[in-house]
């Protein structure tokens, strides 16, 4: 899947007097396959970037087209149905919900997929194994260690095999070990054709991404 | 298992509002006085706090004897006070050792009918399980008759009706004979207000003009008797206090912390109709099955565990068993405000 930003602003609260300009006329393609790194400070609009990406916000100015096509103009559903199915998120605080299991964690993108209840197992299974923690599948998500948990994020990102993995500071709460454990998982997902934007102001983060697009008040300064 | 899981993922949340229930009830208590009753703080007027009084020919000084913990929550409680004093109860509950030594005026007993106190004695039956009658009693000289059965169940609504209309007609044959009779009647706590005017309309029709009709003494001015002003305001005061905690505690479990929860399944491909629908319906699920619970707790507790310990009314189970519930209402709703404090600190 090639993403294409086109001139992409993102104003909010926008003809107010609080008003505040995250994006900037962005541009920039990602081909199916690219391992991106976006990087820079914190308030420099790169999470809104990728809330961008991943369809949970929209534009106030520009498109961003997913194959030529433009979910700007799609229902709230379809664009919900295309994030189940072509994207996984990975978020810097996990994102699960701790008073249940991995696999009830796992199992929530397939709720909203086409998936049938047979297929749950085997597919939380494989999802597990493809991030070294199938012996957790039982486990309450709160009886785990960060990594753990990382990990099994990761897991759920990938459960429904999507084309883009979008990641917020995903080592941001991790120990360096874990660090690398997790910039070699996402070197192994890309290695198998799926393309991943991190987002980082991790400079082994970012140094581990094919292309490192640096940006500064909501603009790209350059790239790399 | 689905059921399961969501009353262990809701348990505390149940139980929080269950222990709203029970404020509220304690609330109710603590501002008719009841609280107050086992303390040795009760007065003559107590139980005129939570049962309409009525008096024909009112006498105060006899009728608010006999109204006393000594009738308390059986059914509905009748007393004749003859002009001489003789008092003749019909039993309903009423303890007629202890209203004699009460109220100083010697109770005549009728042989198994007028046999001295017990809810069991309000079931007018004779040893082999007949429906009795109040026939051959005689005060002052007349003889009370009666115009048909009486059978008074457990059911207060049976015990009302029948016990009235029977002494009342006996009454109209003793007043024809001696003259003034001093009649007392305690409603049951539990009719509603209209059932009572209702039944005092019918006891004034009854009765006719041989009775003057008593107008019942409003539920403040019997109040005022007990507790001042100042002190209710205070306990109002801290009732509430404890009710908006516990509530503001319980709106920030139920929405605040589901949030995240919402943003996670967006990000896993839920659209946000489906999470406004889910939420809407997850509010409104918790909000009926623990109002139903809450209920259902408030209802037992205010209605039927009077029933159950009725039998022990007076006596030192009794009270031990009141507080034991008051307390523990009020332990449980500190555990629950300190349970979901302890979430929100966690997971904010």
């Amino acid at each position: 899947m090639n993403i294409s930003i086109q001139n992409v602003s993102k104003i909010y609260k926008l003809n107010k007097q609080n008003e505040v300009t995250a994006l900037k006329d962005i541009s920039m393609e990602i081909r199916q396959g690219d391992y991106c790194a976006i990087c820079g400070v914190s308030g420099s609009g790169k999470s809104t970037l990728l809330h961008m990406f991943g369809l949970l916000d929209k534009p106030s100015s520009g498109r961003i087209l997913f194959d030529n096509d433009d979910p700007g103009i799609w229902s709230e559903s379809k664009r919900a149905k295309f994030r189940n199915e072509n994207i996984g998120y990975v978020l810097q605080d996990y994102a699960l919900i701790p008073y249940r299991t991995v696999e009830e964690n796992l199992e929530i993108p397939l709720y909203f997929s086409n998936t049938s209840r047979k297929e749950f197992s085997v597919r939380v299974k494989k999802a597990l194994e493809a991030t070294g923690v199938d012996d957790l599948v039982k486990r309450r998500v709160n009886s785990l260690s960060g990594g753990q948990m990382q990990r099994v994020a990761i897991a759920r990102a990938l459960i429904n095999e999507p084309k883009l993995i979008l990641a917020d500071e995903p080592t941001g709460a991790l120990d360096s070990d874990n660090k690398e454990a997790v910039i070699k998982l996402f070197k192994g997902i890309n290695d198998t054709g799926i393309s991943i934007v991190v987002v980082t102001h991790d400079a082994d983060v970012a140094a581990s991404a094919g292309k490192c697009f640096q940006i500064k008040d909501g603009r790209f300064s350059y790239e790399s | 298992m689905m059921i399961i899981s969501y009353i262990r993922n809701h348990l505390k949340m149940h139980i929080m509002i269950c222990a709203l229930f029970s404020l509220l009830f304690t609330m109710e208590l603590i501002l008719n006085g009841e609280m107050f009753y086992g303390l040795g703080l009760n007065t003559a007027g107590l139980n005129e706090t939570t049962y309409s009084f009525g008096v024909f020919n009112y006498d105060k000084s006899i009728a608010t004897k006999l109204i006393d913990p000594g009738i308390g929550y059986s059914d509905v409680c009748f007393a004749l006070i003859t002009e001489d004093r003789d008092l003749v109860t019909y039993p309903c509950g009423i303890d007629n050792r202890r209203l004699e030594s009460d109220t100083g005026v010697p109770v005549l007993q009728n042989g198994q009918i007028l046999t001295s106190g017990g809810f069991e004695a309000s079931v007018l039956r004779d040893e082999d399980g007949n429906v009795r009658t109040i026939d051959d009693i005689e005060i002052n000289g007349v003889m009370l008759k009666n115009t048909g059965k009486i059978e008074i169940k457990n059911s207060y609504y049976a015990a009302k009706t029948a016990s009235l209309y029977c002494n009342i007609d006996t009454f109209n044959e003793v007043l024809s004979g001696s003259g003034s009779i001093v009649v007392s009647y305690a409603f049951d706590h539990r009719l509603s207000s209209g059932e009572q005017k209702a039944l005092r309309n019918e006891i004034g029709e009854i009765c006719g003009t041989g009775f003057e009709t008593y107008s019942p003494v409003t539920d403040s001015e019997e109040r005022d008797s007990l507790l001042s002003s100042a002190d209710r305001i205070i306990f109002l005061f801290l009732a509430v206090l404890l009710a908006s905690i516990c509530f503001g505690r319980m709106m920030r479990v139920l929405i605040v912390r589901r949030k995240p929860e919402y943003m996670i399944f967006e990000l896993c491909g839920a659209s946000r109709l489906w999470i406004k629908a889910s939420a809407f319906l997850h509010l409104l699920l918790t909000a009926v099955v623990s109002s139903i619970l809450g209920i259902a707790e408030y209802m037992i507790i205010r209605y039927y565990l009077p029933d159950m310990i009725i039998y022990t009314r007076d006596t030192a189970v009794f009270w031990a068993l009141s507080y034991a519930i008051y307390l523990a209402a009020v332990i449980i709703m500190i555990i629950c405000v300190l349970i979901s404090t302890g979430r929100t600190k966690y997971e904010y």
